[in-house]
């Protein structure tokens, strides 16, 4: 039997207090400091959970699909224009002295900075956002509670998949826009007249310039740049409260601290790659 | 399936606040082993709240839960094999998993803890979809489904790993009143069948009189009234009066 009760202790009432200048300084930083320690977490969690069985592969090949093979069109597209932009922008600048160099331009910017960057903005963009939705939606609709219930860790359903596929999805992708990006290069080297040399110039400049470390920083920068995307994606996605607008503050706020934090972790790749 | 009986559910002095604000202000309740408790209270008053508290959803800032006397953190830290009973929860916006089928939103516990063969599960699939009157729909998606067919699919999801104990959050909010009577039947045939404990939240007190074989009564975080669901009319208590009293009003208005 329970024990009954027809009067209740009223909660004291509570005034809200101001916050001043500092206040709201101090908050956001709390809140920053927040966000870092759950993504910290969330990570060290994700590494705990990876198994390797035959359902969580399948689940990395339903994301690598997603991430990965539903975003080629977008890739070959973006990186075939940047090359093409690349060296007429860069031909322009050079005409006076030579053109002879437009190869590993094109080709160094394209392997070590703007491949992986770009690709993981593209990606930020497009998959980091639905991850965010997505989770975010289960959150806010009981569906991550509902898999607690049934003994389902969600971090190994729901996290371990997408951190995965997207950390060998995006250097992949990185490959692939660098390819592109070289041969969108080439195109506007063949076909416009402002451009002087010819294509198997542009090659072998490039090719006597871009050397195998140039590649392997520039998929490295992606696996890191991957790992990022996701596991900020998901900790906004996990985070996520209040309906429906909550899951488009989670999906903005996912997508901008996802470009920050490429910007911030690709100067330290590129610092500890020169001291190698 | 094997036949499940329910397990008792001992909730003592249970007490949470949200940003200071308190929900749960004292909370003591005690459910036997296999009968059907209907928590009812008007909105906000921490129906809910209790309910994930039972679940494990919720840590309570005092207040235990024993589950057939086994604490519920104790319970929530055992490996899932080695749990000596199951928890099922129906949430009240059904929560199926909108990427996966109705099969797989029923047999996704199974799968995940390869606790049966494919065999097994397909057979298990096919009986809860068959108890909850959903048979055939097992390759159709979440989103190709009315809000009663979803509801009906989360408590086969629910019956699939035989709980001893099934909590409902408002399973017929938002049902009209046809659908409502049937969830409230299936609630009623899965006590008979299984002796399955139920704790149902729910607004709908003659849904509640109906399929409860007791009603406690929330009021600002503590109950305030428990009774045999037949003697809940004859309850001396201002809120249920209260309660009873709206309820009756409603229905006068629906024949009006």
């Amino acid at each position: 039997m329970p024990v009954l009760s027809d009067t209740v202790e009223q909660p004291a009432e509570r005034v809200p207090r101001r916050r001043g200048v500092f206040g709201n300084v101090g908050k956001s930083i709390l809140d920053v400091l927040q966000i870092m320690g759950e993504a910290v977490a969330l990570f060290v969690a994700t590494m705990r959970q990876i198994r390797l069985s035959r359902r969580t592969w399948g689940r990395v090949m339903v994301q690598m699909v997603r991430i990965g093979t539903d975003t080629l069109p977008l890739t070959f597209l973006v990186s075939l224009f940047v090359g093409m932009v690349l060296v007429i922008q860069t031909a322009e600048q050079l005409e006076q002295y030579t053109q002879e160099i437009l190869g590993s331009v094109v080709g160094l910017a394209m392997t070590k900075e703007l491949g992986p960057v770009i690709m993981a903005f593209l990606i930020a963009g497009r998959a980091g956002s639905a991850i965010a939705a997505e989770i975010g939606s289960m959150n806010v609709y009981d569906e991550i509670n509902a898999l607690k219930t049934m003994d389902i860790d969600p971090i190994r359903f729901l996290s371990v998949p997408r951190v995965i596929a997207m950390t060998v999805a995006l250097p992949t992708l990185v490959l692939y826009a660098d390819i592109t990006g070289i041969l969108g290069g080439a195109v506007v080297v063949a076909l416009d007249p402002a451009v002087k040399i010819s294509v198997r110039q542009y090659f072998d400049n490039l090719t006597q310039w871009v050397n195998f470390k140039d590649i392997v920083v520039g998929l490295i920068k992606g696996m890191a740049f991957g790992l990022i995307v996701s596991v900020v994606s998901c900790t906004f996605g996990f985070r996520t409260k209040g309906g429906a607008e909550g899951v488009a503050t989670s999906t903005t706020a996912a997508v901008v601290w996802s470009f920050v934090l490429i910007i911030i972790f690709d100067y330290f790749i590129v610092r500890l790659a020169i001291l190698f | 399936m094997a036949e499940t009986r329910g397990v008792s559910i001992d909730v003592q002095d249970l007490r949470k606040s949200y940003n200071g604000v308190p929900v749960l202000t004292g909370v003591d309740l005690r459910i036997e082993a296999g009968e059907i408790m209907v928590i009812v209270g008007g909105s906000g008053e921490g129906k809910s709240v209790l309910l994930r508290h039972i679940a494990g959803l919720e840590h309570p800032d005092a207040g235990t839960i024993r589950l057939n006397g086994l604490d519920l953190q104790e319970y929530l830290h055992l490996p899932p094999e080695k749990k000596p009973f199951r928890l099922s929860m129906v949430f009240q916006s059904s929560a199926l998993l909108n990427s996966l089928s109705v099969a797989e939103n029923v047999s996704l516990r199974l799968k995940e803890h390869r606790t049966h063969s494919d065999h097994e599960i397909r057979r298990i699939v096919s009986t809860c979809l068959d108890q909850v009157e959903l048979a055939g729909t097992e390759d159709k998606m979440p989103s190709d489904l009315s809000g009663g067919m979803r509801k009906r699919v989360a408590i086969a999801r629910a019956l699939a790993v035989e709980p001893q104990i099934i909590l409902y959050d408002e399973p017929t909010a938002d049902l009209d009143p046809i659908l409502t009577e049937q969830i409230g039947q299936l609630v009623r045939q899965i006590q008979e069948a299984r002796g399955t404990t139920q704790v149902v939240v729910a607004h709908n007190l003659t849904l509640a009189g109906r399929i409860g074989t007791h009603i406690a009564v929330l009021h600002e975080g503590r109950i305030v009234d428990y009774q045999p669901a037949q003697e809940l009319a004859r309850s001396t208590n201002p809120h249920t009066q209260e309660f009873l009293r709206a309820t009756e009003l409603r229905v006068e208005s629906n024949h009006a």
